[in-house]
């Protein structure tokens, strides 16, 4: 099987797959550009947004999607669902919040939509149902907002309807 | 601990924070806005630009309505709506601001876009905001209009409308879309499609 190196910013070098790697679009636009054929299994390709155990992280779940067949287009009136994660996927993804959001950023610099789409479904399940004051413990965020300004928020939330 | 500094770098990219909205309900994007402000920003950028985000106005005490939601917008900075909700029914008489309801559409043009508009007409009035409702039908960003209740016959839609005599096709230049939340007679929908030269989907029971 043809191999690529990739190389992360802390310079830890994997080789993977080609198949694998150009699961990743940004990747695979990469290898087009140039030029790469199959066999330059030399090639190192540099990956200056990504840390080592991140881009293990998406390697690994790269190699266990290759084979998934490629993600439907884009729908807006389908509902969103966010209750179908598969369980490998559910497992794989019960990391630190901080990982998981440099996982969402290394999917969305590298292009790999199915990667996104599942990182940001469990995100959103997190936030789900919580008060402002709950997603900032969860995430550990600090409360930058005046009392001035947050009243003035609470104020907007209460006229906003839907329809 | 620290704040991770990935989660407001995902939060602020756009492509990221879409995402993550998408799956949300409204309640869950007011709480997200609530929450620092870089997540205000996104969430309220998705709540406009994606969404139905209305203030409501009017009922029995239009004026002071208009007021507080003047003052509100007056002093926010990232105000979340994109369109208006107007209850129109009868007032009870104290009404102080008639002379102002001209100035209120450029006032609102200035600090948001109106893409949405829903009206909720129950009777005659003579509330003011029926000349907000005549500047915003005709406003080039309005794309859509929810109808919850309107007049069941022409001379009141004429008057509500504002519609020109002798009758103009074409009174609402920009609207895309009409939901029907009520079921309406045919005359006026006849009337509204004949309206909406840009229209594209009608949504809602309709007996035709």
């Amino acid at each position: 099987m043809p191999v690529v190196r990739l190389q992360s910013v802390d310079g830890e070098v994997f080789p993977v797959d080609v198949e694998i790697a150009r699961m990743s679009f940004a990747i695979r636009n990469m290898l087009d550009d140039l030029g790469v054929q199959d066999n330059d299994a030399e090639e190192v390709i540099p990956l200056p947004n990504v840390t080592g155990p991140i881009l293990r992280k998406v390697i690994e779940w790269c190699t266990h999607h290759k084979d998934d067949p490629p993600p439907p287009e884009e729908d807006d009136t389908r509902e969103k669902r966010t209750d179908d994660i598969p369980a490998w996927d559910q497992e794989f993804l019960r990391v630190d919040q901080a990982v998981l959001f440099d996982i969402i950023l290394a999917a969305n610099y590298l292009d790999i939509k199915g990667l996104l789409d599942v990182t940001c479904k469990t995100v959103a399940n997190m936030i789900k149902g919580k008060t402002p004051e709950e997603i900032r413990k969860l995430f550990n965020i600090k409360n930058d907002f005046t009392p001035a300004e947050e009243e003035q928020i609470r104020k907007e939330n209460e006229w906003c309807e839907e329809k | 601990g620290e704040e991770p500094v990935s989660i407001s770098k995902a939060m602020s990219i756009y492509l990221i924070s879409d995402k993550i909205f998408k799956y949300l309900d409204f309640s869950d994007m007011l709480a997200c806005s609530g929450v620092n402000k870089v997540w205000n920003n996104s969430a309220r950028s998705h709540l406009r630009d994606d969404r139905v985000c209305l203030a409501s106005i009017g009922g029995h005490e239009t004026c002071r309505h208009i007021k507080e939601f003047k003052s509100l917008v007056d002093t926010s900075f990232n105000p979340p709506f994109n369109g208006l909700k107007l209850n129109l029914r009868k007032l009870s008489d104290e009404c102080e601001e008639h002379a102002d309801v001209a100035k209120l559409h450029p006032w609102l043009r200035e600090r948001m876009d109106i893409k949405h508009l829903s009206i909720f007409w129950t009777s005659v009035t003579r509330c003011p905001v029926e000349r907000l409702l005549q500047d915003l039908i005709q406003d080039p960003c309005l794309e859509s209009l929810t109808v919850t209740q309107l007049p069941f016959n022409m001379i009141s839609l004429v008057r509500l409308f504002h519609i020109p005599m002798p009758r103009i096709n074409s009174w609402m230049p920009s609207v895309r879309s009409v939901s029907f939340e009520c079921v309406p007679n045919d005359i006026i929908i006849f009337e509204l499609i004949a309206a909406s030269p840009q229209l594209k989907n009608i949504h809602g029971m309709i007996l035709v």
